[in-house]
């Protein structure tokens, strides 16, 4: 693999990205996310010119580096927003707690149940955990990273595409409710959705997403080690 | 011109900056054989610098806005590693979908009916209005 085929990879994918962005912007629907069409913008290019994902990587494997940095960068706004959170920490780490706990024990006793193999299902287990440390816990277990990324993914848009109508039908209307309830199944996308809803409820999201990421990178290999 | 040169460099410092929170967290994390992972040890020490106030708000925010920003960009890569596992998804897709839901429905029911409950209650709202 050459440096400058890896270089063209990365280069690429910014520019469809910086595309994708414009297109969001003017079009703004779920189908139009970047990340989906960039993703699949990819994988169509890939396909036709008969490169491997693999080969790809060798420039991917750059832009897989800035997501630390990024959820680091979440303190930020978590810092900007911590008034509103104050008050209400106890409840919302309860909620967590409970929330990853039903989380990681569905997943798995499903698991069994319906007979996923066991590669498929400890990738499915972190689902709700915001992806960089998804793929830490996915790999740490011995899941499928490629499929931990995709469940990951989904889970965040069925989640925050659902959850705030879920939400309203079983008459949850408190913010610090609604914001431990989305961010706990749809990790950033739900803390995002929220934040574009009402700013303390978006602040009680950011909580619940570092609360869940902690908490799950702690519980599922208690949770692996009880079930298997 | 020269202020656009003078942001654009600004935000690159901010980005490094926040960068090597994220390494410092990386090192931490393996040092210390932690079950969490570099990037969240970098956000609580990130948080305790702003916190403290060792780190003003200032030296980091705009970095860190256009990281977040972008983040779904830096998801690309792994995502799109799915076009290896269309023959699995096409034999357990369906399985994983319904396990999916059901898991999550039930985690969004347990946590935000409880959380909803106890912050009413803290707050004097009648529960049952």
């Amino acid at each position: 693999m050459s440096m400058s085929e890896a270089l063209f990879w990365l280069v690429l994918t910014t520019l469809l990205f910086g595309g994708a962005f414009w297109l969001y912007r003017t079009f703004p629907f779920v189908w139009t996310l970047p990340i989906l069409t960039v993703t699949a913008a990819v994988i169509v290019i890939l396909s036709i010119s008969g490169t491997t994902h693999a080969a790809y990587m060798a420039g991917g494997q750059y832009l897989s580096r800035m997501l630390g940095p990024a959820i680091t960068a979440f303190a930020i706004p978590l810092y900007q927003v911590r008034h509103h959170v104050r008050k209400f920490l106890p409840e919302i780490t309860l909620g967590v707690g409970i929330g990853t706990l039903i989380a990681l024990t569905s997943d798995l006793l499903l698991g069994l149940l319906l007979h996923l193999g066991r590669a498929t299902n400890l990738a499915l287990l972190p689902k709700s955990v915001t992806l960089p440390v998804a793929l830490a816990i996915s790999e740490r277990s011995g899941g499928t990273l490629a499929l931990t990324a995709t469940f990951v993914l989904v889970t965040g848009l069925v989640g925050s595409i659902v959850g705030p109508r879920l939400m309203t039908g079983l008459r949850i209307r408190h913010f610090v409710g609604r914001g431990v309830g989305l961010a706990s199944i749809a990790h950033v996308m739900g803390a995002t959705k929220s934040m574009s809803l009402d700013q303390r409820e978006g602040a009680v999201g950011l909580l619940t997403m570092v609360l869940t990421a902690v908490l799950a990178s702690v519980l599922a290999p208690w949770i692996i080690q009880i079930v298997y | 011109m020269r202020s656009k040169l003078l942001l654009s460099v600004t935000i690159l410092l901010q980005i490094i900056l926040i960068s090597g929170f994220a390494m410092l967290g990386d090192m931490v994390s393996r040092g210390l054989q932690l079950p969490l992972p570099g990037n969240i040890i970098g956000l609580i020490l990130l948080y305790l610098a702003l916190k403290s106030r060792l780190l003003k708000v200032d030296y980091v925010e705009r970095g860190g806005r256009l990281l977040l920003l972008v983040m779904p960009l830096f998801f690309v890569p792994a995502l799109s590693g799915i076009m290896d596992y269309t023959v699995f998804m096409r034999q357990s897709g369906l399985q994983v979908l319904v396990i999916l839901i059901i898991s999550s429905l039930l985690t969004l029911t347990g946590s935000a009916f409880l959380v909803d409950r106890l912050a009413r209650r803290k707050e004097g709202i009648d529960v049952h209005e």
